[in-house]
């Protein structure tokens, strides 16, 4: 080491002549050289990563995905080029029509000239809504809109003109205004009724679909609003779940099958199936697996497995480049059979193709453990069995609970998977009872 | 295969010639962010995301604007910046950060020395701190770390003595007297 300490005063001497290597420089140096990290890399990982990195390597970068990434700042430009020439035309049309329209209108209105011939279907709809407007009964008015209208004749009056306009007063525009806030109404009430009829069903009727102002979008919207959405990794490069009992939904699924009604869809979860559902095998302390997405094919799931967590213990997943977004489906602690384990859920929407290899670090508590996800993307078929369990409950989950990202999803798959694992009989009879019921439907 | 035969089959096509590329830089790769982490499942994280990095990117890689040795400790520089920035935004918004521990070594005057060093060099700005880190840890020469900074061999010397030179002043007495009598025992 003296040799070394001797080298790096040399160097300092040498870049300022006045520098003195006194005892303290000497010191310093040397506590820094003793202080040198002595840790090797670690052989497996480094061959694993050479092997990925080849894998890789070796797959060719022909698709117009992958040239597209290369270029992404010229494809950007280019976007931005061909939007701005395709809507150019497309803006200076739509202006012209409009000033067309302008002068057209302010013809009409100043010369008294009937309006330009509209098709036989419309004249008969506003026909059928000036029918229905003068033969609404007072009741339909709104007493806002009587104390407005006695306001006006009030006025009239007070200008020496007659209180109540006469018909022929009012302008063909007036009427013509009046026809098509009719034909919005009657057309938003058809809507309103179609939606529930939708809602309405023969044995399965939702419980609280019963109000004919709630519409079947309404009932989306409420699914889309409880679940998780898509995030994008540059902005959140880490989640985390916590491990810790959840609400049970298996019972409620149950209870509801039972009664022969439908689930309302925020009643049964992917998270509630998960949690609730007996699964015997042992689940190591900590496993990541990446593996295919049965109703996305363009996406992947990435399944976490801790075996044995402490109540409430928060698990880290870091997710690498190569993924684009995530969202977490569910995550919960399987209680009833087997030993305590918890499993979270992700679909993953790669920044390449759904064969890129990805990285994702699972991390728990102190003293940390971590595991990685294998790279190389494992067939649902031949993943532990953990893994099938969880990607057939969290099919049937998105199904059942009408899920706004269920794709593909099917229940006869969903089935079939979860017939391959060692859930329990009785939840794959329900998940087929609920096939049936969804058939019938 | 030297680094520019690679580089250059790369851009041809011929993607696997990067091997050559990762087995000659990997182990000072990893050196260099384990020194800067101290925690082995964050440098190996950190190190594949390296050079992933470097693999997607060799083709718009500009031989004439510096050396592949250099290229790839900015990627490695940028890629621990980013790790601690993830783990900070991570800590704020879920309570958890992702590897904190430090994996230090079991002997005790080695875990003293580190211990000491990290001290002091946690009172110098990054840049200082990568230079002394390049320089007396991982032996480049000045020539090699000037290519990675972009600068020239003369302005990284005189940041080294400049370096040097603040590590001494915040160099407490106490340690000197310390390491002065061990040393003399």
């Amino acid at each position: 080491m003296k040799k070394e300490v001797e080298a790096i005063l040399a160097e300092l001497r040498e870049i300022d002549p006045s520098f003195k290597p006194d005892g303290k420089s000497r010191e310093l140096i040397e506590t820094l050289l003793s202080a040198k990290p002595k840790a090797k890399i670690d052989a497996a990982f480094r061959a694993q990563l050479r092997k990925d990195i080849l894998a890789r390597a070796s797959r060719k970068r022909t698709t117009m995905i992958d040239l597209m990434m290369e270029h992404r700042r010229i494809v950007s430009i280019a976007a931005i080029l061909i939007a701005a020439i395709v809507s150019a035309p497309v803006i200076t049309v739509l202006m012209r029509d409009r000033n067309a329209f302008s002068r057209d209108e302010r013809q009409s209105t100043d010369d008294r000239i009937a309006p330009p011939a509209r098709p036989e279907a419309y004249e008969k709809a506003k026909r059928g809504a000036n029918e229905r407007l003068s033969s609404s009964t007072q009741s339909e008015v709104s007493p806002i809109g009587s104390i407005v209208k006695e306001e006006k004749a009030r006025t009239r009056a007070a200008k020496g003109a007659s209180p109540v306009p006469a018909d022929d007063a009012e302008t063909e525009h007036d009427k013509d205004k009046a026809a098509d806030t009719a034909l919005a109404q009657t057309k938003k009430a058809d809507m309103r009724r179609e939606a529930f009829a939708e809602n309405a069903d023969e044995g399965l009727a939702s419980p609280k679909a019963a109000a004919p102002g709630k519409s079947a979008a309404m009932g989306a919207s409420i699914a889309r609003a409880g679940e998780n959405p898509f995030l994008a990794r540059e902005q959140y490069s880490g989640s985390t779940f916590t491990c810790g009992p959840r609400s049970a939904a298996m019972n409620t699924l149950s209870q509801y099958l039972r009664a022969k009604r439908m689930p309302p869809a925020q009643a049964v979860t992917p998270e509630g199936l998960i949690n609730t559902a007996g699964y015997s095998d042992d689940i190591p302390p900590i496993a990541v697996t990446h593996t295919a997405c049965q109703w996305n094919t363009a996406h992947t799931l990435l399944v976490v497995a801790i075996g044995r967590p402490s109540q409430g213990e928060v698990i880290t997943v870091a997710f690498s480049e190569a993924v684009r977004e995530y969202r977490l489906i569910a995550n919960g602690s399987i209680i009833p059979s087997g030993p305590n384990a918890c499993i979270a859920v992700y679909e993953i929407v790669p920044a390449g193709t759904v064969d890129t290899p990805i990285l994702a670090r699972a991390t728990r508590g102190a003293p940390t453990r971590s595991a990685l996800a294998a790279p190389a993307i494992t067939e649902l078929s031949s993943a532990p069995m953990h893994v099938r369990y969880a990607a057939a409950l969290a099919e049937f989950g998105l199904l059942v609970s009408g899920s706004a990202y269920k794709g593909t999803a099917d229940h006869a798959h969903a089935i079939a998977l979860a017939e391959e694992t060692r859930i329990t009989d009785s939840i794959v009879s329900m998940m087929r009872e609920m096939k049936a019921a969804a058939e019938k439907r | 295969m030297d680094d520019m035969s690679a580089v250059a089959a790369c851009r041809s096509g011929e993607r696997t010639a990067f091997r050559a590329i990762y087995e000659r830089y990997v182990e000072r790769i990893y050196a260099f962010v384990y020194a800067k982490t101290f925690h082995r499942e964050t440098a190996e994280d950190i190190v594949s995301e390296t050079f992933m990095k470097a693999l997607n990117k060799i083709a718009s890689f500009d031989t004439t604007k510096g050396t592949v040795q250099a290229w790839l400790y900015r990627i490695a520089s940028n890629a621990v910046i980013d790790h601690y920035r993830r783990a900070k935004r991570t800590t704020a918004s879920d309570t958890i950060e992702i590897a904190e521990e430090h994996d230090y070594a079991h002997d005790i005057s080695e875990r003293e020395a580190h211990a000491k060093a990290m001290k002091l060099l946690a009172g110098i700005d990054p840049k200082k701190r990568d230079i002394i880190v390049m320089r007396v840890w991982q032996e480049m020469s000045f020539k090699e770390i000037a290519d990675v900074f972009g600068e020239n061999e003369p302005q990284v010397k005189m940041t080294f003595y400049r370096a040097v030179s603040a590590l001494k002043k915040a160099m407490p007495l106490t340690v000197f007297l310390l390491l002065s009598l061990g040393r003399a025992l």
